[in-house]
């Protein structure tokens, strides 16, 4: 069963929210520390995260960038806005692609959930249309990448189906 | 019911599973067909259904129409809005492909379109399945963070 909810909210509003089986601290470093974020922000196989910036502190810069041999390359910029140990992130962020995509505003809370932590990703987008963008087309072109796996994910399940 | 609905303040769940049914359910021939073949106006199609969505007052008719058919009268009925007014939000979701009507006498009752509704699904299915790629990456490393701090306090 997936663990993990994607919903609108509002007029512009995306919140995702996802169970882990680990405390709240650790959940918070794995957000934080360059080195454990390029371990699993990388989308699909294949891609790599050369590149990870991470300034936590208020007004701190975001930069992750993202290679993959045959596909190319993208980048991610922002900026933290606030952070509170291991409980709650506020940052700003922007695709490049390479054109900049409008600022997706974004707070991040970890909070105790049984012997885990509940993630609360809520995102903010400028507007209905950025909003509207970002969900039908602007992840589409940002994630090309998620494509390749969503084709793996199918095709693995239609194989299991067929089994 | 419906005074809860139009409450531009409270937020519909409209993906939830209780109103558009479980989308893990959704059959994967569909959602491959639906990512592989999906023409360009589909896609434009699916970038106005989710900017149809974003207007509290359109989110409350589609909340309605989930109940069942229903005539602009009784659509303009909850909402302190004018027929015409209530015709413009229709037209709008009816060109983004969410409500659909068909003639009965003198009235055209609207309903949910389904397909449309559907896609609209399916593709936060898929999306979904791609940030549930990086977050089971994420279990791993977790998991590995614990046995490590395990192995240092020992």
């Amino acid at each position: 069963m997936s663990k993990l909810t994607l919903k609108t909210e509002g007029d512009t509003h995306v919140v995702v929210t996802r169970h882990f089986a680990a405390p709240p601290e650790a959940v918070y470093r794995a957000h934080i520390e360059p080195e454990i974020v390029q371990k699993w922000m990388l989308g699909p196989d294949g891609w790599t995260m050369p590149v990870c910036i991470n300034e936590a502190k208020p007004g701190g810069k975001i930069r992750y960038e993202w290679a993959h041999p045959q596909r190319g390359s993208f980048f991610l910029t922002g900026e933290f806005v606030t952070l509170e140990p291991h409980s709650r992130i506020v940052h700003v962020e922007r695709m490049h692609l390479p054109d900049p995509t409008p600022d997706n505003h974004v707070e991040t809370r970890f909070a105790p959930d049984g012997d885990g932590t509940l993630m609360t990703m809520r995102m903010t987008l400028p507007n209905e249309q950025t909003r509207a963008m970002m969900l039908s087309t602007g992840m589409e072109s940002g994630m090309e990448a998620s494509y390749v796996r969503l084709e793996q994910l199918i095709a693995s399940g239609l194989a299991r189906g067929a089994a | 019911m419906l005074e809860a609905f139009c409450d531009p303040s409270s937020d519909l769940p409209f993906f939830d599973p209780v109103v558009l049914g479980d989308s893990r359910k959704i059959p994967l021939d569909r959602i491959k067909y639906l990512y592989k073949y999906m023409p360009m106006r589909e896609q434009i199609h699916l970038d106005q259904a989710f900017a149809a969505l974003a207007d509290p007052t359109r989110r409350a008719i589609l909340a309605r129409l989930a109940l069942g058919e229903a005539t602009v009268m009784e659509l303009a009925e909850p909402f302190d809005m004018s027929q015409p007014a209530v015709s413009q939000h229709l037209k709008v979701l009816e060109d983004a492909g969410l409500v659909a009507s068909r003639v009965q006498g003198a009235k055209r009752p609207r309903r949910l379109a389904k397909a449309g509704i559907d896609a609209m699904d399916q593709w936060l299915a898929m999306l979904r399945k791609a940030l549930e790629t990086n977050y089971g990456r994420l279990d791993q490393v977790l998991a590995g963070m614990d046995q490590k701090k395990k192995g240092e306090s020992q």
